[in-house]
């Protein structure tokens, strides 16, 4: 297998002085779904941050992040075209008047040719169901419709590695359901880092335990997401599903 | 909540909106500049036509052009309040000590007409394409990259952040908060408005955050998807001839 990520012994500190990473190793491979569990604070984005070099450059911070054979430094300002980051909040991430310019956004500043961009705009927008969105405006979409455009504007850039933070918080069942089957139509490489343990269970093949920026555990998602006891002792709760299983409801 | 949607009206079908956004803005911008440039009433009152008509070409309900006009009424009642009693000469009435100049009142009316036609103008060339057409015809138009995208993230997050003060107050009533004339209302009000402040900042930051994860370099790049037609040029030559007129007309008037 070709490995994807590599972070060796990271550790990130905020300027305010929060210790947010503590000696961060794992591997990733190509193809890899991971989610990346824990409760609030653990360290989860900003570990996902690393992946794309943007953090305060106040931080202190030590170790390495090896994305795709190449290393990535706090602060890179080099594009990252093959890692797509979506941001917890999609308000954040449609940030143009229109759908079609957000989603234009990445490729247009990869200097892709019109003809080239429109394509893109078109393939990224029909993979997460928003076929003839385009002339929309972020403002007047559901919260559902903003977590999917906010998909489509990295998907234009055709990443190999996506990375999401939180792509289900605050959207209704089917949203969320809508969503998760997206995620399983994409064959990149995924980090995916969130609460919903149920989330994690349908769409991750890993799954790591993180706690006070330390790895807890890292394993088959299954395997992770069955220890009760581990999940209760760092915050979280078991999978519903598999609380029900395990109770041979 | 009421937002400000300069671009409601951008789906219609009229001359106005199949225009060339660029050479749209340009002959309108010509346009409001001979009505602000207006020297006498005559003139301004023509120009004030003028604009009614091109409203009127453009579809746009006139309730809606009214419902945005509002602030400038109240701009323009202000000058017709202070300018009759200030500006000295002719006398046409008298109340006590107060007296009303004839020049006060036409310098008033002027300013009044002016205003009026030039922030009219503007639903014909603004209100009449979407407001992204508005902004990449800006930016083809060479207008500095810096301020295109000063308005497009004020025109976007404006109604972002009107989201997160009606979510504040809605919070801070449910806690029992009623606004009224008192020291309490002045404060509360204030520190709301600080966390406004301060949530927006945070959220510039994430937004450049997003931006430059997707290769932003501080130059927003929009796709050229204009097209220019004859008649584009010849609506222009229209408008421009008026202008042109009008600014004429106020030498010879
Ligand atoms: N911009 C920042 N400045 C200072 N401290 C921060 C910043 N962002 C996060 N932190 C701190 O770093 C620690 C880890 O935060 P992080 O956001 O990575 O956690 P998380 O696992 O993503 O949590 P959540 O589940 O709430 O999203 C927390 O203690 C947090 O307070
Ligand atoms: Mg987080």
């Amino acid at each position: 297998m070709k490995e994807a990520v590599r972070i060796e012994n990271l550790h990130y500190t905020y300027p305010e002085g929060t210790q947010a990473l503590k000696g961060i190793s794992l591997r990733i491979y190509e193809g890899e779904s991971v989610g990346i569990i824990g409760p609030n604070g653990a360290g989860k984005s900003t570990l996902l941050l690393h992946l794309n070099g943007i953090l305060p450059a106040a931080g202190q911070g030590e170790g390495r992040v090896v994305a795709l054979g190449e290393e990535i430094r706090r602060n890179d300002k080099r594009i990252r075209s093959d890692i797509g980051f979506v941001f917890e909040d999609p308000d954040e991430q449609l940030f143009m008047p229109r759908v079609f310019d957000d989603v234009a956004f990445g490729p247009l500043n990869m200097g892709l040719s019109g003809e080239e961009v429109k394509a893109r705009v078109k393939d990224a927008l029909r993979a997460v169901n928003l076929a003839g969105f385009e002339e929309r405006s972020p403002h007047h979409l559901s919260a559902g419709e903003k977590r999917a455009a906010a998909i489509a504007t990295v998907l234009s850039m055709r990443p190999q590695i996506l990375v999401i933070d939180e792509p289900a918080s605050d959207l209704d069942p089917r949203s969320r359901r809508n969503i998760i089957h997206l995620l399983n139509t994409f064959r990149m490489t995924k980090m995916i880092a969130t609460h919903d343990l149920d989330m994690v269970l349908e769409v991750a093949t890993r799954c790591i335990l993180l706690d006070e920026g330390k790895v807890i555990k890292d394993g088959p998602g299954e395997e992770v997401l069955k220890n009760r006891e581990l999940l209760e002792a760092h915050g979280l709760e078991m999978p519903l599903s598999l609380l029900l299983r395990s109770q041979n409801f | 909540m009421h937002l400000p949607e300069i671009d409601k009206y951008a789906h219609l079908d009229s001359p106005l909106h199949s225009w060339d956004p660029r050479v749209k803005i340009v002959s309108l911008f010509c346009l409001i500049l001979s009505m602000v440039l207006a020297s006498n009433l005559l003139v301004a009152g023509l120009g004030l036509m003028l604009a009614v008509a091109l409203v009127f070409l453009s579809r746009i309900p006139f309730g809606f052009v009214f419902l945005h006009l509002r602030w400038v009424m109240l701009f323009v009642l202000l000058f017709f309040i202070i300018m009759p009693l200030t500006v000295s000469g002719e006398e046409i009435a008298r109340f006590h000590f107060l007296s009303i100049s004839r020049r006060g009142l036409e310098l008033a009316s002027l300013i009044g007409l002016r205003a009026f036609s030039a922030v009219l103008l503007v639903f014909p060339m603004i209100g009449t394409m979407k407001f992204s057409s508005t902004t990449a015809a800006l930016q083809r138009l060479k207008l500095p990259n810096k301020l295109v995208q000063m308005i497009i993230f004020t025109y976007r997050y404006i109604f972002v952040a009107l989201d997160e003060m009606g979510r504040m107050f809605m919070a801070a009533r449910a806690r029992g908060f009623r606004s009224g004339t008192n020291l309490h209302t002045l404060k509360t009000v204030g520190n709301l408005i600080g966390m406004l402040f301060v949530r927006s900042y945070e959220r510039t930051e994430h937004i450049h955050r997003a931006m430059v994860s997707r290769g932003y370099d501080g130059t927003l790049r929009v796709l050229d998807e204009f097209a220019l037609a004859k008649k584009d040029f010849l609506k222009a030559a229209l408008v421009v001839a008026l202008a042109l007129g009008l600014y004429f007309a106020g030498w010879t008037l």
